[in-house]
């Protein structure tokens, strides 16, 4: 047994181990030892620490979903639906320096001429999947309209899936407020006098992707695809 | 946050029962972790087994990890990769090696490694990378075949077309060479 206290011979030993080519007797009987001594566990794990690095090499290969879910099951983890303000928040990047540009300028110019009340609003709706997608969003009340314009790409699509432009109040206990879908052939959303009485409120619009049936929804059901500040406007 | 240093901080929350952060988590780190187990048992329905397995270990085992165990990746890499190698001796046969499946190649690991890669990996990768340059192709070789595929003396023999007593050597003094690197 006094061999295996010389680092000369348990050290190689202890690497094999890790890097997994001690095999059959020669596995058990070193792993028996390991359950005696700790000096050739906390050798075995540091050298395991080592050589396992080499993971970090390998090209990433697609999980199937399904052992995520059994996981799940197994586990007994709620499914983590996130509250509306975090799914809302979480994937928010305030880096992207376009969009910080162009809200820079628009709210230099918004303070430097605000009449009381607003007759417009505005909002630069940038994509929470970080693929630099811009739309700009423009609401008037002398059209009682929300307009868009979409500076980059085009407006992600899935079938089945609708995009759905949401109001959210600064006032974090309302429920956003559904504006309405938005269409390839008209980038347009009308708006009645209680839609655009909450935009005096509204801190944010969001574009998600609903269902098409769910048209009743009071609040986003599917991903949130874009999102940016409101900001008030003069005539 | 460097990837690896937010690997810590979720595997640090799963300790205390954050079943988001285990979300996380295993978004972040299933796909390499994967990608291990299909080398090492060359069966996607094995490997999906032990990778879950793997999780669960690490979800269960999660509140014994403390930074100084580690970086988080590599804990959660020794736990999965123990998994597998425990299921490959279990298994009557070992599976062979097919080398037109896309997953047998060692492409990836004999890159040259470029400054971004280097950025990318954690400082004892690096280490371990710079040591691993400096052994002879064939010592390099086979301890890549053997950490990434789980083969035997005997398998390594074969398919290098060499004595088992020569890959033996090639083993023993490349690990060797490694310890006084790394020491």
């Amino acid at each position: 047994m006094k061999r295996y206290k010389n680092p000369d011979i348990f050290e190689p030993l202890a690497m094999a181990y890790a890097l997994g080519i001690l095999q059959g007797r020669a596995r058990s009987r070193f792993e028996q030892l390991m359950q005696q001594h700790l000096y050739l566990r906390a050798t075995t794990q540091a050298y395991q620490q080592k050589l396992n690095g080499l993971v970090e090499l390998l090209p990433s290969h697609t999980v199937p979903t399904r052992v995520w879910h059994n996981l799940e099951q197994a586990l007994q983890l709620k499914p983590t639906k996130l509250s509306f303000w975090e799914r809302f928040q979480t994937p928010l990047n305030w880096a992207l320096p376009s969009l910080a540009a162009v809200l820079a300028a628009i709210v230099t110019a918004l303070f430097l001429n605000q009449p009381n009340p607003p007759q417009a609003y505005i909002a630069a709706l940038k994509s929470t999947q970080q693929q630099h997608q811009l739309v700009l969003a423009m609401a008037k009340h002398a059209e009682m309209k929300i307009s868009f314009e979409m500076l980059d790409q085009y407006l992600e699509q899935q079938e089945g899936m609708v995009p759905t432009l949401w109001c959210i109040s600064k006032n974090k206990h309302e429920p956003p407020m559904r504006l309405g879908t938005l269409e390839q052939t008209k980038q347009e959303i009308a708006l009645n006098q209680k839609m655009w009485n909450s935009l005096e409120t509204a801190s944010e619009f969001a574009i998600s992707l609903e269902p098409h049936n769910a048209n009743m929804a009071t609040q986003p059901q599917g991903k949130i695809i874009l999102s940016g500040a409101v900001h008030p406007m003069g005539q | 946050m460097h990837t690896m240093d937010a690997l810590n901080e979720l595997l640090l929350r799963c300790g205390r029962q954050d079943g988001v952060a285990f979300k996380q988590l295993y978004q972040q780190s299933s796909p390499k972790l994967y990608a291990l187990c299909c080398r090492l048992v060359r069966d996607e329905a094995l490997a999906e087994d032990i990778l879950q397995e793997g999780f669960l270990k690490i979800w269960h085992s999660a509140a014994t990890y403390s930074t100084d165990k580690g970086q988080a990746f590599i804990w959660m890499a020794t736990i999965v990769r123990n998994q597998a190698l425990d299921r490959l001796r279990m298994a009557k046969s070992r599976p062979e090696i097919h080398p037109e499946v896309e997953y047998e190649s060692l492409e990836f690991a004999s890159q040259a490694i470029t400054p971004d890669l280097l950025t990318q990996l954690s400082s004892d990768t690096q280490q371990l990378l710079e040591c691993m340059e400096q052994l002879k192709p064939e010592q390099r070789e086979c301890i890549f075949q053997a950490f990434y595929y789980g083969c035997t003396h005997e398998e390594l023999a074969a398919s290098q077309q060499r004595p088992l007593g020569t890959v033996k050597a090639w083993i023993r003094r490349g690990l060797e060479q490694l310890r006084n690197c790394l020491a």
